[in-house]
């Protein structure tokens, strides 16, 4: 007797109880599909974080701190000469660039037109690469801007979208007053949905002619030469600074480095645990799927102790019917897995095509084969175990009494 | 060879200890024709589950082609029920959903071996089923559900063919039927071993045990019956004259059985009589 013929035994017990069969494995479809279905959005989730924030992930931030320190008295400014520090490359060989900004508000003006409040920063043309904007239409300053401190400005959209009615091609070449100087549009940034009112310029123009402020610094990025050399560079960026500020104790920095690697770690792990709990939940269906596989079997047994009795008295061993009664409940448990991976699957991939296309930017979800192994795995195992109880308990019984059930 | 020694079977229920079978010594040859006969409560069931290894014995030796089955264990004896064995059961006991065919085929799928499928066809054109095969148990009537237990019972060529109640879920047409096949099987050189209630069975027998209280009382041999072998066609002419005498309704051969067929009474009672004469 070998592993086919229990195969085809069981097969055919299956098909003898169609509907009871389909029913049973209806539960394992359902929660290995919604396990797969929840992973994947979970996933697709940590996948559109990290595409939008990945480019970042080496970025640093340098603030000042608010408010006034323990013994120290006011925190000092952050300037133009902690920036050159900071670009130093032999004390500081992992930091790749630093990009100082300044920010403000004020009004912007189209003439003739309308006005709106925009929230002014000034930096350099790495700005922009740093910060990972793109633009709509037109371009950023470049070196020679800056050094000149030329009056030109890249609008936000929603900047374009009150002065000109959101139509960026209209905007481009303008002149808008910001203050009362006037820019020359030469670009329109696309939205990142968090800053979009901003107005940015040159450094130096927006020192000259609206903030003024000397070289004190609001903020500054930084990045590290790599993902990896994120804390060398944080340890880098700490030092210098606490030798410019003359700070002796950690506890009294007057600045405040924020790795936005670290807030994305902190978000992924959050995300990750959410995936897990919803996976869990969705785990439970499996779980009760799996209860009405062990009861269908233990019925199934029940009902057919007569034939295991004929079976035995021909000749079946122990071994024979054990298997086929395993086999059977895997078949249901395995057949039952196929189907909710081809569900959920086929659920993930609808939902990836549907809910963009309704909700604008929503994160299609990204089946992890994980997700596909694990929970065919677990089914296989759900029907081995589910199926084990009873399938002993069809081996074991005793011809002459098996046979005398009625 | 089939050897009973001194084998008791006592059943134990609380305080109460029932002694089906006591000091049963009994020797079969090979091809013969045995009917162990005897009333209910008389221990023939008990004696059908020791010769068939469904059951062992509380005492006393019980060898089978000089096997001692007392000292196998669980799988040698579904071996033994496998190769040396063949039953035919009162309630047929086929696999519902399960075609004549692969119903004849499973002893095979247990035991191994190959051309199964031919094997098992060939033994359901022994028994005259070579037409449907592919037949459900519930399609076929309770004379050739018999005749598929049959085929099954003989597809391993076993050493025994162990017969319980045969007929007693059949018509008389059917029983007239099966037991001619076991004479023929017979014929050929296979042991059968029936156990039965009905003397009209038990004539086809050539040797007939006979037990009460689980004690064998008697051990004859007789003329065995061979007057009602069933021609070519299928009809014996005791079967038309019965149906005749008992004015009946008339059964073709593969007509649905037992329930039909008034349980027995008005026919059975006439059949009697047919036969004794």
């Amino acid at each position: 007797m070998n592993i086919w013929e229990a195969a085809r035994i069981a097969l055919r017990g299956l098909r003898s109880n169609r509907m009871r069969s389909v029913l049973t494995m209806l539960g394992i479809i359902i929660g290995v599909s919604s396990v797969i279905l929840l992973v994947a959005f979970g996933n697709g989730l940590q996948t559109f974080i990290n595409d939008a924030f990945g480019p970042l992930a080496n970025q640093l931030t340098v603030t000042k701190s608010q408010g006034s320190l323990s013994g120290n008295g006011e925190p000092k400014d952050l300037t133009d000469t902690d920036v050159d520090a900071l670009e130093n490359k032999t004390k500081a060989p992992d930091i790749l660039s630093v990009t100082p900004v300044v920010s403000g508000t004020a009004n912007v003006q189209l003439s003739g037109g309308g006005q709106v409040r925009g929230s002014i920063t000034g930096s350099t043309e790495d700005y922009f690469q740093v910060t990972d904007r793109e633009v709509v239409i037109g371009q950023f300053f470049d070196a020679q801007q800056v050094r000149n401190k030329a009056k030109v400005a890249v609008l936000g959209p929603n900047i374009v979208a009150s002065l000109f009615g959101g139509d960026a091609a209209a905007a481009l070449g303008k002149d808008v007053r910001v203050g009362r100087t006037s820019f020359r549009v030469i670009g329109v940034a696309k939205g990142n949905g968090q800053q979009d009112d901003v107005v940015i310029m040159p450094l130096g123009a927006a020192r000259s002619y609206l903030l003024g402020g000397g070289d004190a610094v609001n903020q500054l990025m930084v990045r590290a030469t790599s993902v990896a050399a994120v804390n060398a560079a944080e340890s880098q960026i700490n030092a210098i600074l606490d030798d410019r500020h003359k700070i002796r104790d950690p506890e009294d920095r007057d600045f405040n480095v924020l790795k936005l690697q670290s807030l994305l770690d902190q978000s992924s792990q959050v995300l990750s645990f959410v995936t897990l709990f919803t996976a869990a939940v969705a785990g439970i269906s499996l779980v009760v799927g799996s209860i009405g596989v062990a009861n269908i079997m233990l019925v199934t047994v029940t009902e057919r102790t007569r034939e295991i009795g004929i079976r035995k008295a021909i000749g079946a061993r122990r071994r024979a019917i054990l298997q086929q009664f395993l086999i059977e409940s895997m078949m249901l448990t395995g057949i039952g897995g196929i189907i909710g991976i081809l569900l959920g699957v086929g659920l993930s991939a609808a939902a990836g095509f549907v809910l963009p296309a309704l909700i604008p930017d929503f994160p299609a979800p990204v089946v992890s084969s994980f997700s596909v192994i694990l929970s065919f795995g677990v089914s296989l195992i759900i029907g081995l175990v589910a199926g084990g109880y009873p399938a002993n308990r069809a081996a074991r019984l005793r011809p002459i009494e098996a046979l005398r059930y009625q | 060879m089939i050897e009973l020694e001194w084998v008791s079977k006592v059943y134990k229920t609380g305080a109460i200890e029932l002694r089906a079978l006591d000091n049963a010594n009994l020797r079969i040859e090979d091809g013969d024709l045995v009917a162990i006969m005897g009333a209910s409560g008389s221990g023939k069931s008990t004696m059908m589950n020791i010769l068939g290894c469904l059951d062992s014995p509380t005492s006393g030796i019980y060898r089978l082609d000089g096997i001692d089955v007392g000292t196998l264990r669980e799988n040698a004896l579904a071996d033994i029920r496998n190769k040396k064995i063949g039953f035919v059961f009162q309630s047929f006991n086929l696999i519902p959903r399960t075609s004549a065919v692969r119903n004849v085929e499973l002893p095979l799928v247990y035991g191994g071996g190959k051309d199964r499928r031919a094997r098992a066809q060939r033994a359901l054109e022994r028994v005259g089923l070579g037409e449907r095969m592919a037949h459900m148990p519930n399609e076929l009537s309770g004379g050739q559900q018999q005749r598929v237990a049959v085929a099954r019972a003989l597809v391993t060529d076993p050493t025994m063919i162990l017969a319980d109640e045969p007929t007693g879920n059949l018509d008389s047409s059917s029983t007239i039927e099966i037991m001619n096949l076991f004479v023929e099987l017979n014929d050929t050189g296979r042991t059968v071993v029936l156990i039965t209630h009905e003397p009209e069975v038990a004539s086809f027998a050539k040797r007939v045990v006979t037990l009460r209280d689980g004690h064998i009382i008697s051990d004859v041999r007789q003329q065995q019956k061979r007057d009602q072998v069933v021609p070519e066609d299928g009809h014996t002419e005791v079967f038309a004259a019965v149906t005749e005498l008992a004015d009946a309704p008339k059964h073709a051969l593969d007509a649905p059985a037992a329930p039909e067929v008034d349980p027995g009474e008005p026919t059975r009672p006439v059949l009697r009589k047919d036969l004794d004469r």
